[in-house]
């Protein structure tokens, strides 16, 4: 008889002391607190979530119209609407542990001192990885203003590093003039992974002709979506030139090819954002259609792939 | 066959294909489409909304549910842009990939009813006059175009249409016929949808005459299953101004409720 039964790869990857499953990560702001997605994937399948960007005290966000979608991709300026740290912690985390889903929770302050103590919540309450926004264009103090002098961002990430000792990720923005010197910045601070990129920054704009004058509405935010896949791509292949940590890479992907670009420019694992929105099965299918790509390449685990790769080490 | 009935089965990882059983003008940008898809037809309660997916766009376009009929259900829609464009072209036994049902429909109560829709507005509350008619219950439905549509799954009987142009029975705007329907038919419970001015007018009627509304919002939106937050908006629950997502929490809620 013949063995007709073939072993699948091996989709685990490493990012800091995160063994995951699956290179396959969900990009905060996209998949709530996990349970809302239930019904369309098998959530420990999943390489990790990402929470919702989660503040100190919680935040009511920015007023409508809040997402606009554009020619390949949709622009949002929610403005991180979330029940605050505390809530989560009452609320949320207890379902994501029963649930037994690997979580990272996606932490946002306006100041040093805030990052610090929301780390230091986030270990008080054995919360095992945390990603550093320091990339939201949605709000009027913090995230972005820490993410874009490196003096600033390595103040801030060491400062964290100190109050928390597990997987520490920071997540970078597009929307900088200096990406390597942040990236290597972050990695001198301690962080164990670089995620890039957060949304682009743009608007969208109506314009019309009203007696003679022109009048317009626009919705300024992130922009997401396929259309930004080039500038992740770019912004990656630079960045990992120059670090040695793990880089998950994100912006736009939407399919398993994608996800081979995004490793190979450097990246150890992906997320997935906007997709979700549209396709709220496509991290299950994204896992099975990546492991049939590999099989079919007869590549038996996705280390080596990633090991192969264009990296400095 | 055999694979789309396996993929509607389960919708982990796939999604759900519907088939185009019909796609016909009402009027000059109004369509009704019927699709075959029984997971979303045995699930769906008025109100509550299914989420297309339009080639070429990134974002899926909700559209409320306007009947059910066996496996078989039903929308209404205006074209307004790329999406109901794509949708407008579809043919009979093209296939649709949809998500759904989504939201929280309508609280059916057995009181004296009043529905309101106006324009495609007329979609949840067609589907809610239908399970009224199912369960006995006595309403009045009033519904608003700018000109005469021909919808024939709309009730026969305690059904007016009022009509800008004047091409039905009642001319001018459902805003004028509030409280003249109300005098007259005295319901109990009001259920409404519609641009955002109708139901406004509707709630401010109930809240005069003190009788229950219920509204069905919209929102632009990006996921329709309450992680986005691209359709917060604000309600009073217990005396305190709280966030609620339409497609989430809503899209129905109690009128009196809503900050507008």
């Amino acid at each position: 008889m013949v063995n007709t039964i073939t072993k699948k790869p091996d989709l685990s990857v490493n990012i800091g002391k995160l063994k995951l499953k699956s290179p396959i990560i969900t990009a905060s702001g996209t998949y709530g607190y996990a349970d809302e997605y239930e019904e369309y994937v098998n959530l420990q399948d999943i390489g990790a979530i990402i929470t919702k960007g989660i503040t100190l005290k919680p935040r009511e966000g920015n007023p409508q119209p809040r997402i606009k979608e554009v020619l390949g991709g949709m622009i949002n300026c929610i403005g991180l609407e979330n029940l605050g740290i505390e809530g989560f912690i009452k609320h949320k985390l207890p379902v994501l542990t029963e649930k037994n889903i690997t979580f990272i929770v996606n932490i946002a302050g306006s100041s040093i001192k805030e990052y610090v103590e929301l780390a230091r919540i986030c270990a008080d309450n054995g919360i095992y990885a945390i990603e550093l926004n320091l990339s939201c264009p949605n709000v009027k103090s913090g995230c972005i203003e820490f993410g874009k002098d490196k003096d600033t961002l390595y103040e801030l990430v060491s400062n964290v590093r100190e109050n928390f000792d597990k997987t520490l990720i920071v997540k970078l923005s597009s929307n900088v003039s200096n990406p390597t010197e942040l990236a290597v910045n972050a990695e001198k601070a301690g962080v164990d992974a670089i995620s890039a990129i957060n949304t682009v920054k743009a608007m969208s704009v109506n314009a019309k002709i009203n007696n003679k004058k022109l009048n317009f509405s626009y919705v300024k935010g992130g922009m997401s979506g396929p259309a930004i896949k080039p500038i992740a791509l770019g912004f990656i292949h630079e960045i990992s030139q120059a670090v040695n940590i793990p880089i998950i890479g994100m912006g736009g992907i939407s399919n398993a090819a994608d996800i081979l670009e995004f490793i190979a420019v450097g990246s150890t694992a992906v997320q997935i954002g906007t997709s979700n929105f549209t396709h709220p099965y496509i991290c299950q299918q994204l896992k099975e259609d990546l492991e049939e790509i590999l099989l079919n390449n007869g590549v038996d685990n996705l280390q080596g792939l990633i090991n192969g790769s264009e990296r400095k080490n | 066959m055999q694979e789309i009935k396996e993929m509607n089965s389960k919708t982990i990882g796939k999604p759900l294909l519907a088939e185009v059983i019909s796609n016909k003008s009402l009027a000059d940008d109004i369509f009704q489409i019927t699709l075959n898809c029984e997971d979303i037809a045995k699930k769906a309660l008025p109100g509550q909304f299914v989420s297309i997916l339009c080639k070429g766009l990134i974002l899926r376009r909700p559209f409320s549910i306007a009947n059910v009929d066996d496996n078989n259900f039903q929308v209404i829609y205006k074209i307004k842009g790329k999406g109901t464009e794509f949708i407008s072209e579809i043919k009979q036994g093209d296939f649709l990939n949809i998500v759904g049902p989504f939201g929280n429909g309508f609280n059916v109560s057995d009181k004296n009813t009043l529905l309101v829709g106006a324009g495609v507005g007329i979609a949840p509350v067609m589907f809610l006059s239908k399970v009224l008619e199912k369960n006995k219950i006595p309403f009045t439905l009033l519904a608003g175009f700018q000109k005469s549509l021909n919808i024939s799954e709309l009730p026969d009987d305690n059904c007016y249409m009022v009509t800008e142009d004047g091409s039905s029975d009642l001319k001018g705007r459902i805003n004028d016929y509030l409280d003249g329907f109300i005098e007259k038919y005295k319901p109990e419970k009001i259920y409404a949808c519609g641009p955002e001015i109708v139901l406004k007018y509707t709630v401010e009627a109930a809240k005069k005459y003190n009788i229950e509304s219920e509204v069905a919002l919209e929102r632009e939106f990006a996921c329709g299953i309450g992680v986005c937050m691209g359709c917060s908006i604000k309600v009073f629950e217990n005396n305190k101004e709280v966030n609620r997502r339409i497609c989430k929490d809503g899209p129905v809620f109690n009128g009196r409720s809503v900050i507008w």
